[in-house]
């Protein structure tokens, strides 16, 4: 018996050291190392699909797009603290739309079906400990697999890009709804820590002195009439409030033909030109063409 | 309790050192400490199902007591149909209660006659199949006078519900396991490290293999409307090896766990997809249920004796049974029967037992004929296991229609092809390792003897990182739903 455990002891130690020596690897990757995806620019486009697919970058004279499908608010709070260390934009443009402060973002770390997408974009960055629920074991496999096993560059899964995509398809509506304000069929309410995290990044961004812009993209007219009358009244109260506390928010006021939409709740390509030159148009940013 | 969940990492280690350092003084002590764990491990998923355990315990263990005083042929036997009616009552009544009722209803419209009947919504406890065929071996045993029936109950209880093959097998015969428990147990160092490894290889099997099989032949079977031909080979083939993988993994794990606390399991898997005819492929398949039908199904009815309509009646019931004590739909019936079929023309040509030996026995490699005789033999089985995957009869054929349509011939679907790619070079790998190793009880046993420490430890390493990195989401083996 003795042999036997002393055995499973000299099995354990050596994979903690090997274990312990790919952590300091690739812990040292996360603080030193610079992902090719991160371009020094004016402008940072942030959020989640919304932005991903409406806001071109490449109409602006500087500016880049690391949104990413899907991202809650906290996860763009430890995005954005990681970005400002590592670019010098002093710009930020944010979407903010209903599904944003839906409860269903609560869910994205504890749920089975995004819980280890989401671990992977948030471990190099973020501290799971202030997310309010999520699964100890998507994160235990996450932090073994990426820290504890090979070194490996691909720490910095959070980056985004622009996506372009010109096709539209609209028979998606109901399934959209019920992906954002469903849940198991049971209506879903507000999500407090997206509201949270959502003040969190304008206190972080006045503190060092970043113009934040919550953007409003288009959504398709269908799929606006049925978002929960609930969600649209809290989300109507939370806009007014955030203009009153003085925080920019840019309203979509025009309405877009069904081609300019990628699906029920995001434009294609070709809709993104138009809504990014109004945009630049709107907010006087700086055009590519005027360079 | 599943083997592959961090409840059981616990679960494990705790037994072993209460097993070893608490109880090894005394044999009733590591006796009733297994009936304890044991049964919590059958209760993490429904302790209301333990009563059925303890009452099927009970039931066995008095009519084994009464087999013993009873001389009289006739009150024995009556003794000998308590515990089948038991046992298989339970059974039945969990299992397959529902098909009958759905089956006899449909058989009365059909003369125009309509019956009302509800189905009872009755859950299936965990591995009900395993351990009611497990304690009908002792009954028939005892009966048989092969075994002398035990006065020692808590050695009965925990022949019953021991907890590594209690939901998924191997079935075992009472002779074989039960004076395991009367013996004094000697913790023994090369047996536990042969268990831990053959635990970890399980684990392999199950978790990367098995699991990211199933994800994409759950994606082509669930949707198999939407696929050519050639996608639905590759669905059939992923079932396979998930079906492979899932099940003999946890034989593995079982075998393994045993033998970490002393004891041995009767081996449940020795290479069957490298078989090169039907009847090797059910010698190497699932060997615990097929050699339980034999002993108590097939030879005393009989078995290969007798003319040729009594070769062809008993291949049948046997495969047929088989194919039914799977699960209550018309699927497995025809699996069954279609391995019947299959195995038919080798009993009459009395080429059964051709293939008794392993294949290319010192060789690296097969030959020629070999290569073809295992390919054919893959193919039939793979044809097979679609019935068994299918929902139902008309999905089963129409699977099939679609693969014998033109539709064959055409690339599989791009978006699952690409995806599934690593876990096609996964089985590749998987395969290669099986191949090497098909010497061995399992495909890496021969570890220890081949390699140093040094290269040792890096193999189980790889196979660990193997597991984290390729494991798919925790998935529930196949077979506890049978």
């Amino acid at each position: 018996m003795r042999k036997f455990i002393s055995n499973i002891f000299v099995f354990i130690i050596s994979g903690i050291i090997y274990s312990t020596g790919i952590i300091i690897v690739n812990y040292s990757i996360i603080k030193l190392y610079t992902s090719p995806q991160l371009v020094n620019s004016d402008i940072l486009i942030l959020g989640d699909s919304y932005t991903k697919h409406a806001v071109n970058p490449n109409l602006f004279k500087s500016a880049k797009n690391y949104s990413k499908e899907g991202e809650p608010y906290i996860l763009t709070f430890w995005k954005l603290k990681y970005l400002s260390k590592k670019t010098k934009a002093k710009k930020i443009i944010l979407s903010l739309s209903h599904q944003n402060i839906a409860e269903y973002n609560d869910l994205k770390f504890s749920d089975e079906k995004w819980s280890d997408e989401m671990m992977l974009r948030s471990y190099s960055i973020g501290n799971i400990f202030e997310v309010h629920k999520f699964s100890i074991i998507s994160y235990v496999r996450t932090i073994v697999r990426q820290m504890l096993i090979l070194p490996h560059l691909k720490h910095f899964k959070f980056l985004g890009n622009y996506s372009k995509n010109n096709t539209s398809n609209l028979t998606n509506i109901d399934d959209v709804i019920n992906t954002r304000f469903y849940y198991k069929n049971l209506s879903l309410n507000l999500s407090q820590q997206s509201i949270n995290y959502l003040d969190s990044i304008i206190v972080y961004c006045d503190k060092k002195n970043i113009d934040l812009f919550l953007i409003e993209t288009p959504v398709h007219k269908d799929y606006f009439k049925k978002i929960p009358l609930n969600i649209r009244d809290s989300y109507e109260t939370l806009v007014q409030e955030k203009i009153e506390e003085g925080v920019y928010i840019y309203r979509n006021s025009i309405e877009y033909v069904d081609s300019l939409f990628l699906n029920a709740d995001h434009i294609n390509y070709d809709g993104s030109i138009k809504y990014t030159k109004q945009l630049i148009l709107d907010l006087n940013f700086e055009s590519k063409s005027d360079k | 309790m599943l083997f592959n969940s961090l409840d059981f990492a616990l679960f494990l280690p705790i037994v072993f050192f209460l097993y070893w350092f608490v109880a090894n003084k005394n044999l009733k002590m590591q006796n009733l400490l297994i009936v304890v764990a044991s049964y919590v491990f059958y209760g993490w998923w429904d302790w209301r199902f333990l009563s059925l355990i303890l009452f099927s315990s009970l039931v066995d263990y008095a009519v084994g007591m009464g087999l013993e005083k009873e001389e009289n042929q006739h009150k024995r036997k009556i003794l000998l149909w308590v515990s089948i009616l038991v046992n298989l009552g339970f059974l039945g009544f969990f299992k397959y209660f529902n098909f009958f009722l759905d089956n006899f209803v449909t058989a009365f419209s059909v003369f125009g006659m309509e019956l009302k009947a509800n189905s009872l919504n009755v859950i299936l406890p965990v591995g009900i199949s395993f351990y009611t065929f497990q304690t009908l071996s002792y009954s028939i045993d005892v009966y048989k006078k092969k075994l002398v029936p035990t006065r020692d109950f808590i050695a009965f209880s925990a022949f019953v519900s021991f907890f590594p093959q209690l939901v998924a097998g191997p079935i075992e015969r009472a002779t074989h396991l039960l004076p395991q428990f009367y013996t004094k147990r000697e913790f023994d160092y090369a047996k536990a490290v042969d268990g831990l490894r053959q635990i970890l290889w399980g684990l392999f099997k199950k978790i990367v293999i098995a699991d990211n099989c199933a994800e994409y032949a759950n994606l082509i079977f669930n949707d198999s409307s939407t696929y050519n031909g050639s996608t639905l080979v590759l669905g059939a083939l992923f079932f396979t090896f998930q079906i492979y993988g899932d099940f003999s993994g946890y034989s593995d794990i079982a075998i393994g766990t045993s033998r970490l606390f002393g004891f041995d399991l009767m081996r449940n898997f020795a290479y069957p997809y490298f078989s090169r005819d039907i009847a090797e492929f059910w010698r190497r398949w699932h060997i615990s249920l097929s050699t339980w039908f034999r002993d108590y199904l097939y030879i005393p009815l009989g078995g290969s004796k007798g003319g040729t309509w009594m070769k062809v009646r008993n291949t049948f019931a046997i495969f047929i049974v088989s194919g039914f004590w799977h699960g209550a739909n018309w699927t497995f019936i025809v699996w069954g029967a279609l391995n019947a079929i299959y195995f038919l023309p080798l009993l009459l040509t009395k080429k059964n037992r051709t293939n008794l030996h392993g294949v290319a026995e010192g060789r690296i490699l097969p030959s020629v004929k070999e290569l073809m005789q295992m390919l054919a033999t893959f193919s039939l089985t793979v044809l097979a296991w679609i019935f068994f995957r299918a929902k139902d009869l008309t999905h089963a054929f129409d699977y099939l229609s679609e693969i014998l349509s033109n539709s064959l011939f055409k690339m599989p679907n791009t978006v699952e092809l690409k995806s599934s790619l690593i876990v096609i070079v996964l089985v590749l790998l998987f395969i290669v390792i099986e191949w090497i190793g098909r010497d061995g009880h399992y495909a890496i046993a021969h570890l220890n003897n081949k390699y140093n420490r040094i290269i040792r430890y890096s193999i189980y390493y790889s196979i660990i990182i193997a597991i984290i990195w390729f494991g798919g989401k925790e998935q529930e083996f196949i077979y506890f739903q049978f």
